[in-house]
């Protein structure tokens, strides 16, 4: 399968199984549900929101990384947007929207006679986030250094007039 | 092995250690949570001897842990006057095992000076708190409730 061919499935997938779905939620969610969930202090539109709007520009980075050549700093700069894009999309889930609680979630519900507050401590998962991202940089640069060396390597070889 | 695919070796581990990770802590605090409040006994009760004397409050659990992770769990009640202020405070830690269920009672005294003001009038609550930590204590949830003392009596 070409790079073209496999980055436009991807892209399909991607927007069908998870941006539609995702952008019709709210449209689907009882209004009472929704004002059940922001009174625990989760905005639970705007966290449907983005993470659809990550999963839009993940698919319109994955769709330039297809068609550009591996060689290019296009390619780099989109693959590098992507690894950025991944961390976020993992601060926003871990944090239930808010990317800046680095995955401390504090949720507060009203019950009969008193109130219950739940914090849940997600920061492990945002360390390894990180970590795997940082990883998925330096993948990228070497993956990007590999192609131009062996760009440049069929040049020379092209180039070269044969004994 | 070149250096880009030891890269990619540890970036597959260090995802696939994070969706293990995660789904297994999950696991285990949902489990022993619904474990606590929905196994065996549970329970406040309010004592006091005689009219005018001092009181006492109890709080017992039999926490579980069904999950596959050993779970640290911090259970803690306090009755609190109208300014907040602890009046007394009773907190017990046990490690649960996988599999493993202990019982925890905790004890509050509670002055005849105290249920006095309480009986006149003051807006105590009492406060219990139920702290999970699992994967080495790695990630962890913190539940608390907070009640007037009139609903809790």
């Amino acid at each position: 399968m070409s790079r073209r061919t496999s980055a436009v499935l991807s892209v399909l997938f991607t927007l069908v199984l998870f941006v539609w779905p995702l952008l019709h939620a709210p449209s689907q969610i009882p209004e009472e549900y929704f004002e059940m969930i922001s009174e625990t202090g989760v905005d639970l539109n705007a966290f449907i929101y983005q993470i659809a709007t990550i999963g839009l520009i993940a698919s319109v980075l994955t769709l330039v990384k297809g068609f550009v050549p591996m060689t290019s700093y296009i390619y780099l700069l989109a693959s590098l947007s992507s690894n950025a894009m991944m961390l976020y999309f993992n601060l926003v889930t871990f944090s239930v929207g808010d990317f800046a609680k680095f995955g401390q979630v504090t949720v507060t519900t009203d019950i009969p006679g008193g109130v219950n507050t739940m914090l849940l401590d997600m920061r492990l998962f945002i360390q390894l986030a990180f970590l795997a991202v940082g990883l998925q940089v330096i993948y990228t640069v070497l993956e990007f250094i590999n192609a131009r060396k062996e760009e440049a390597k069929a040049g020379i070889e092209a180039s070269t007039p044969p004994k | 092995m070149k250096a880009v695919q030891v890269v990619g070796v540890l970036i597959t581990l260090v995802q696939l250690g994070s969706i293990v990770g995660f789904g297994l802590s999950l696991h285990t605090m949902a489990g022993v949570v619904m474990g606590t409040i929905s196994g065996g006994e549970m329970g406040i009760e309010m004592n006091v001897e005689e009219v005018g004397g001092p009181g006492s409050m109890e709080l017992n659990l039999s926490p579980q842990n069904p999950g596959f992770l050993e779970a640290t769990a911090t259970f803690e009640i306090m009755i609190l006057d109208d300014l907040g202020a602890p009046l007394d405070a009773d907190y017990e830690t046990v490690i649960l095992s996988p599999g493993d269920s202990q019982p925890v009672n905790l004890r509050l005294e509670i002055s005849a000076s105290d249920i006095m003001r309480i009986v006149e009038g003051m807006e105590a609550s009492v406060e219990v708190t139920i702290s999970l930590r699992t994967l080495y204590d790695l990630v962890g949830i913190t539940n608390t409730i907070k009640l007037e003392v009139g609903e809790t009596i």
